[in-house]
């Protein structure tokens, strides 16, 4: 009973390894393909400004 | 059971071990440009209802126009500098994680997004509200 629990033991720290290596990896995974498209909203804002600019040209042609 | 409770815990406690001040700023970065990339689209539906509602007071006066598009519309400057302040701070905190720079530097930049970012989503309470 004593080598049983001593095997499960092992594999369970040998699982404990592999899941933090894998939890490891998976973080590397992200910092190592983060890219522009990840973190910056180009296309959005883009658009926006697309919106703003159309209004500022109502405001400008409105007279006085 | 509690053995795979324990196994759990064990890989929640390694993956908070593990996670760097470069893969925090980039959590913080995705979620940021979520945040950014909606309240872009609100703003701009804003604008382009505004847009078309406002329309014939063009011709009509300038003060009209800024009465019919409401404080947020009216000021398309204000818009436009809350996303150039939050694209910069986007752009730096991209640069800062792509150069593995220092993780202060990386922290710093992660910071200014977070506040730039809440520039933009108090521009979008701020036209909701005045929508409602």
């Amino acid at each position: 009973m004593k080598i049983l629990g001593t095997i499960i033991g092992a594999f369970l720290d040998g699982l404990k390894e592999v899941s933090r290596a894998a939890i490891s990896a998976s973080l590397r995974n992200v910092a190592d393909r983060v890219d522009r498209g990840d973190l910056v909203s180009d296309e959005e804002i883009g658009g926006l400004k697309a919106s703003t600019a159309r209004i500022r040209d109502m405001l400008n042609r409105a007279p006085e | 059971m509690k053995q795979l409770t324990a196994l759990f815990m064990a890989g929640a406690l390694a993956s908070g071990c593990a996670a760097t001040s470069k893969d925090r700023a980039i959590r913080f970065g995705v979620v940021s440009k979520e945040v950014v990339d909606g309240s872009a689209k609100v703003l701009r539906t804003l604008l382009e209802e505004k847009e078309r509602e406002c329309a014939p007071f063009v011709e009509e006066s300038r003060a009209r126009l800024v009465e019919c598009l409401g404080p947020v519309a009216s000021n398309p400057d204000a818009i436009d500098a809350a996303v150039d302040i939050v694209h910069a701070k986007q752009l730096a905190l991209f640069l800062a994680v792509s150069a593995d720079r220092d993780p202060a530097v990386i922290r710093e930049a992660q910071n200014d997004l977070i506040s730039a970012t809440a520039i933009v989503v108090n521009l979008v309470k701020e036209a909701k509200g005045r929508k409602q």
